[in-house]
């Protein structure tokens, strides 16, 4: 079965603005950990520092990804 | 935002600069001196914008690779710096400025204090000089 998860991690550490981004490191260490609590905590903190919603935030993201429309 | 000083040494424009690198058309092999751009001569780059109000600094803003931007108020009554932590958040910190009045004020408050407290000690003084007078005349 194709791991999606380890795509998408891999695609994101690839990526020059991840790879040479301390701070982007951090939040893909968090991923990587498996810590669910502090996966949502960082995500909770982002939305809240953008100022919008996590549900926004996860609309924003499908729309993104072309998952809707 | 982010100025990107890099040079690339084989792009046409760094090879245009040197008027001795090619001539009709043909490549001398000749070492020439380099007027290649040295990212280190420079001054290190800092981040941030000049801003009406604190509420105008966008996330987007705050560079994202743990660099501090610094965000003057445009009246020059602030400086705004913030970062990015690494739960998420972003650490503001808001620098200030010190009306220079309200230090002259505080300077002249201390100065009073200091010549109030002269004052008293001299009336002590007096005070002592005159009981020792009267207990000389006393005796």
């Amino acid at each position: 079965m194709i791991d999606i998860r380890a795509i998408a991690l891999d695609i994101l550490s690839k990526n020059p603005n991840v790879a040479n981004n301390p701070r982007s490191q951090e939040m893909i260490n968090v991923i990587k950990s498996g810590d669910n609590a502090k996966g949502e905590e960082l995500a909770r903190n982002l939305c809240a520092s953008y100022g919008m919603t996590p549900e926004q935030a996860a609309e924003d993201a499908k729309r993104y990804f072309g998952l809707i429309r | 935002m982010y100025p990107n000083y890099m040079q690339f040494p084989n792009s046409p424009t760094a090879v245009d600069l040197n008027p001795y690198g090619r001539q009709n058309g043909i490549q001398t092999a000749v070492p020439m001196p380099s007027q290649q751009f040295n990212p280190q001569r420079f001054m290190p780059i800092m981040y941030g914008k000049f801003v009406d109000r604190e509420e105008d600094i966008t996330p987007n803003d705050v560079p994202m690779d743990g660099n501090i931007g610094y965000f003057p108020i445009n009246d020059g009554s602030a400086i705004i710096t913030k970062k990015w932590n690494s739960d998420g958040t972003i650490k503001t910190v808001v620098y200030k400025a010190k009306d220079e009045e309200v230090v002259c004020d505080e300077k002249k408050d201390k100065l009073d204090m200091l010549i109030e407290r002269i004052e008293k000690m001299e009336k002590k003084i007096d005070a002592i000089n005159k009981s020792s007078k009267r207990e000389e005349a006393k005796s």
